[in-house]
């Protein structure tokens, strides 16, 4: 049972404002260790928000994050990729002129082997590969070979390059913006089978899209955002209805939101 | 008119060349317009209040020469009872042009114009006769109506040039040379001086074949053109320049072959303008052996003195400057050192 | 990666890296020999260049040519790492001139020594350079604005400094620079071969070279994944200052000279050889070999046009023609490069729906 791993990502009262606009309004939320977590909300609710807060690429206003139980106060994004948290932006943030493995190294180069290559600040691509290539192996991952540059490569399998980057630097907190926007079907497939499979490793996600095919498909639990307060904090069941969601998120429906009810 | 179809890269390549260049709207305005030096004839009977005035439009003020040329000019108008006034105009054309509608419209006497573009001058020149002002022009005789010009006798310099090179060429190789030239053909000056060299050059002595031609006018181009030249024809004799600073580049790249004492004496770099550097290296003994030079003192003073025969109605008011030939004969040598004496006591 | 976070790796399960289909991978592969088609059009022009002239193939022919190409290859080298990182300084030809202004001005008007005349030549060039990379890198100026001022600025700073006298005669010792030879091959020349080879390492081997990439094919997503978009560029333009310094000093030294007409057009050559070289000017793509075939492409032909006793003017338009099918070359490869690949759909599938795939061989 997933309630049964430990919570790696808490947030506790998180409120962030933007001048007269209230973004985020005292939101709790939980993710544990295996556990995939929707996040749905309408334009404007305050989703990317909260994804930045918890990247480190804003402060929040009031409250307090938490990692592993420890609580964190992340400067700038290299703060929350320390902690462990791996974000995959919107905008993929991928360099189409290089290559697949340049781009999961990008800015973390393994230099060597050995201590002189090492302090000349040599490139040890071929263990580079090696690593990434094992990576793909283990997440299940098919993909062009290494050395094909990114700008080659159709949205879904790009989707999977930066996926498996924050992946495999992360290893542990994820947060997916967005990830299947503009796919095909046979993309979105490759996205969100990952997806899934990331959670066998013990991945905590927090998965944020309009499609509430998708959410309702890979998601353990769905916290809703409307008007920058969580409205709706369950379980996934069997009966949960994508109508019901997007009444919470429009606001035609009161939710519930005490922690871990399922919907009957 | 060739001279003026150029570009302005053009025209700065050709600052060394004694049609001197301009450097078109690029290294700042200094624009403001200055009176230059002040005179004012107030109580002159009769005559306009600045009619003592004449003004010396050579606007292409940072150029090294130039203080010789103003020194000259300087001198001729104190010897004729008159005040000089300078350009401003840092090479700007606008600048120029505002300096001269200032000048007509307080009726100096007259102005003697290096024209920074033919085209912008024939209102002037309307203009300053209209207002009594004589109007004459440097360097060039092509714009209509002037009231007299000063101009360069290129081809009786290249002829200077090119008959005492014949003569070395007869002297230390026999009549037998072979002949490379550093051009820049897109200029009459250019064309003047090197092919009247090569003529005057070839009537001393038939056997000087030209092997060689490139365009190159400056030290900088000239070192990697003579380079490669001297690559397809080891045994080159001689090089022509267009300008003096050719001729330090195409000595340096001869050097750089590391030529023995004998291969130094059969060879002979000529080139035209008269620079220090090249009297000094003439002077030295050097391969740089001759330069049709002109005086830039005299210049200056016969510009002066064509204006002031202009507005007193005295002769001449054309002048066709001639070249002198510095070069290693005893009269030559003269020549260069009287030059070096010359102008180093003016630039120091 | 591994040493780091070894926790939820699985076992390894059977490689599953298919390979790419057919006309991607042509297109690669040819993209990546941009610089090798440079290389053979080099070689066919040396070809042609020799049959013409005798004098061509010679042993000191082609030390000249490297002599020749030298300034404009060392300039080129951090030139290029600036476009390849999205920038560029065609102030490199007015920074070598007043490089050399400020030289001759120390030791022949301030009598200073040689080496002081150096240092202060440097400096100026490392300065001038650092102004163009603090106004560009830090305040977001355009680099085209900043450096075409810098071409201007640059210069009149030289002729403000000399009143346009040439200053003469440096001596034996600084002569070397310019005309000294090392083992046989002239200084000018091992300094930018030995610097190539450092760019090399720079461009290939070291993480900075994916990073200058990076900022020049997407700045903003560069900057999102911390590569130092800001700090890069800014080295540049003062390693692109203090090259064309160095570079006016090696030509002043063999002139004897601090000439005015040094570094006139040496921006443009600098351009030329590294979009010949197949840099992308938005930046982004580009072979540092390619810059060095480029380099002497350059050299060759007109090195070759001299022996020849052809025009300058023929020279100007081969490098055009060069210059447009490089531009082509590299839009036609770009086309190629983003066409999607085709992978193994059988195995796709199966992988989708869980099946187990068939060994091959059955």
């Amino acid at each position: 049972m997933a309630t049964e791993h430990p919570v790696v990502l808490e947030v506790q009262e998180v409120t962030k404002r933007f001048g007269p606009v209230t973004a985020l309004r005292e939101v709790d939320l939980q993710i544990r260790a295996g556990e995939v977590v929707g996040l749905i909300g309408d334009n404007g609710a305050g989703k990317s928000t909260l994804v930045n807060i918890v990247c480190g690429a804003l402060r929040p206003d009031e409250g307090r994050v938490f990692v592993d139980g420890e609580q964190r106060h992340f400067t700038d994004p290299s703060d929350a990729r320390a902690a462990g948290i791996e974000t995959v932006f919107q905008n993929l943030a991928l360099i189409p002129t290089l290559n697949i493995w340049e781009n999961i190294y990008l800015r973390r180069e393994d230099c060597g082997p050995g201590p002189v290559a090492h302090a000349l600040r040599r490139m040890n691509k071929r263990a580079m590969r090696r690593h990434v290539e094992e990576g793909f192996e283990s997440l299940g991952v098919t993909l062009p070979p290494l050395r094909t540059k990114v700008a080659a490569l159709s949205g879904g399998q790009r989707q999977q390059v930066a996926v498996t980057r924050a992946v495999l630097w992360g290893s542990h907190i994820v947060l997916m913006d967005e990830p299947a926007a503009a796919l095909g079907v046979r993309q979105t497939e490759l996205v969100l089978s990952l997806v899934t499979r990331l959670k066998a490793h013990g991945v905590g996600l927090l998965f944020i899209s309009h499609n509430m095919q998708h959410v309702l498909r890979v998601s353990d639990r769905i916290a809703v955002l409307f008007l920058g307060r969580k409205v709706a904090d369950f379980a996934v069941g069997e009966a949960t209805k994508a109508s019901e969601l997007v009444a919470l998120m429009t606001g035609a429906a009161a939710g519930d939101v005490s922690a871990a009810k399922a919907l009957p | 008119m060739p001279e003026n179809s150029e570009t302005p890269l053009e025209q700065k390549i050709a600052r060394s060349v004694s049609r001197r260049g301009f450097v078109a709207g690029a290294a700042g305005t200094f624009g403001a317009l200055t009176l230059g030096r002040a005179g004012s004839a107030f109580g002159a009977v009769g005559h306009h209040a600045n009619s003592k005035q004449v003004a010396f439009a050579q606007p292409d003020t940072s150029f090294a020469g130039y203080p010789l040329l103003l020194n000259g000019a300087e001198k001729e108008a104190k010897s004729r009872g008159y005040t000089l006034l300078e350009s401003h105009a840092n090479a700007q054309l606008s600048a120029q042009v505002s300096e001269l509608n200032t000048w007509i419209a307080q009726k100096i006497g007259g102005v003697i114009v290096l024209p920074l573009d033919n085209n912008a001058m024939l209102p002037l020149i309307k203009k300053a006769h209209a207002n009594g002002v004589k109007f004459l022009d440097y360097s060039d005789n092509a714009l209509p109506g002037t009231d007299g010009w000063v101009i360069f006798n290129n081809l009786g310099g290249a002829k200077l040039v090119g008959t005492w090179l014949g003569n070395w060429i007869n002297t230390t190789l026999s009549g037998n040379a072979k002949v490379a030239l550093l051009t820049h053909e897109v200029q009459k000056t250019g064309r003047d001086r090197i092919h009247g060299c090569v003529a005057a050059m070839q009537k001393v002595a038939p056997g000087a074949k030209v092997v060689a031609r490139h365009e190159a006018v400056l030290a900088a181009q000239a070192l990697p053109v003579a380079q490669s030249i001297l690559q397809a024809n080891p045994d080159l004799n001689v090089f022509i320049c267009i300008a003096d600073d050719g001729c330090l580049g195409a000595e340096k790249a001869f050097l750089q072959t590391h030529p023995s004492a004998a291969r130094q004496k059969q060879m002979c770099m000529v080139g035209f303008d008269g620079t220090v550097p090249v009297f000094d290296k003439i002077v030295a003994g050097s391969t740089i052996r001759a330069t049709g030079a002109l005086d830039l003192i005299g210049i200056g003073a016969a510009s002066v003195k064509a204006t002031i025969n202009a507005i007193e109605g005295k002769q001449p008011t054309k002048i066709n400057y001639p070249y002198t030939l510095a070069a290693q004969s005893p009269a030559g040598l003269k020549v260069a050192k009287d030059y070096l004496k010359r102008y180093k006591a003016v630039t120091g | 990666m591994t040493a780091r976070r070894t926790k939820g790796r699985l076992p390894l399960q059977a490689p599953q890296i298919l390979p790419a289909g057919g006309a991607r991978q042509v297109a690669g592969r040819l993209a990546a020999y941009q610089s090798g088609g440079l290389f053979v059009a080099l070689i066919l022009l040396s070809f042609f260049f020799s049959l013409q002239s005798g004098n061509f193939f010679t042993r000191s022919n082609l030390l000249v040519v490297l002599l020749q190409v030298s300034i404009v290859g060392l300039v080129a080298i951090p030139g290029s790492m600036l476009v390849l990182s999205g920038y560029v300084d065609l102030s490199v030809g007015s920074v070598s001139v007043l490089a050399v202004a400020v030289f001759g001005d120390m030791v022949k008007v301030d009598h200073q020594s040689i080496a002081v005349g150096i240092v202060a030549a440097l400096a100026a060039g490392a300065g001038w350079g650092l102004m163009n990379g603090f106004l560009i890198s830090y305040l977001d100026f355009s680099p085209i604005v900043v450096t075409l001022g810098g071409y201007a600025g640059a210069r009149g700073a030289a002729e403000a400094i000399t009143h346009d006298v040439t200053q003469f005669g440096f001596g034996n010792a600084f002569g070397e620079l310019g005309n000294g030879l090392v083992l046989g091959i002239p200084v000018p020349g091992v300094i930018f071969l030995v610097l190539f080879l450092a760019g090399c390492y720079v461009w290939y081997a070291m993480p900075v070279g994916r990073h200058m990439t990076a900022i020049g094919a997407d700045k903003a997503a560069a900057r999102a994944l911390g590569v130092g978009a800001r700090r890069i560029p800014f080295v540049l333009y003062v390693m692109s200052g203090l090259a064309s310094a160095a570079g006016g000093l090696m030509f002043c030294s063999e002139l004897d000279g601090a000439s005015l007409s040094i570094g006139i057009g040496l921006e443009l050559q600098v351009l030329t050889a590294i979009l010949l070289g197949g840099v992308a000017f938005s930046g982004g793509r580009g072979s540092l070999w390619g810059v060095l075939f480029g380099v002497f492409f350059v050299g060759v032909l007109n090195n070759g046009l001299v022996l020849m006793n052809v025009g300058p003017y023929f020279a100007n338009l081969a490098v055009g023609i060069v210059l447009v099918f490089a531009a082509s070359a590299d839009a036609f490869y770009r086309r190629l490069e983003g066409m999607p690949v085709r992978v193994d759909e059988i195995k796709e599938q199966a992988e989708l729906t869980g099946t187990p795939t068939p060994e091959p061989g059955g």
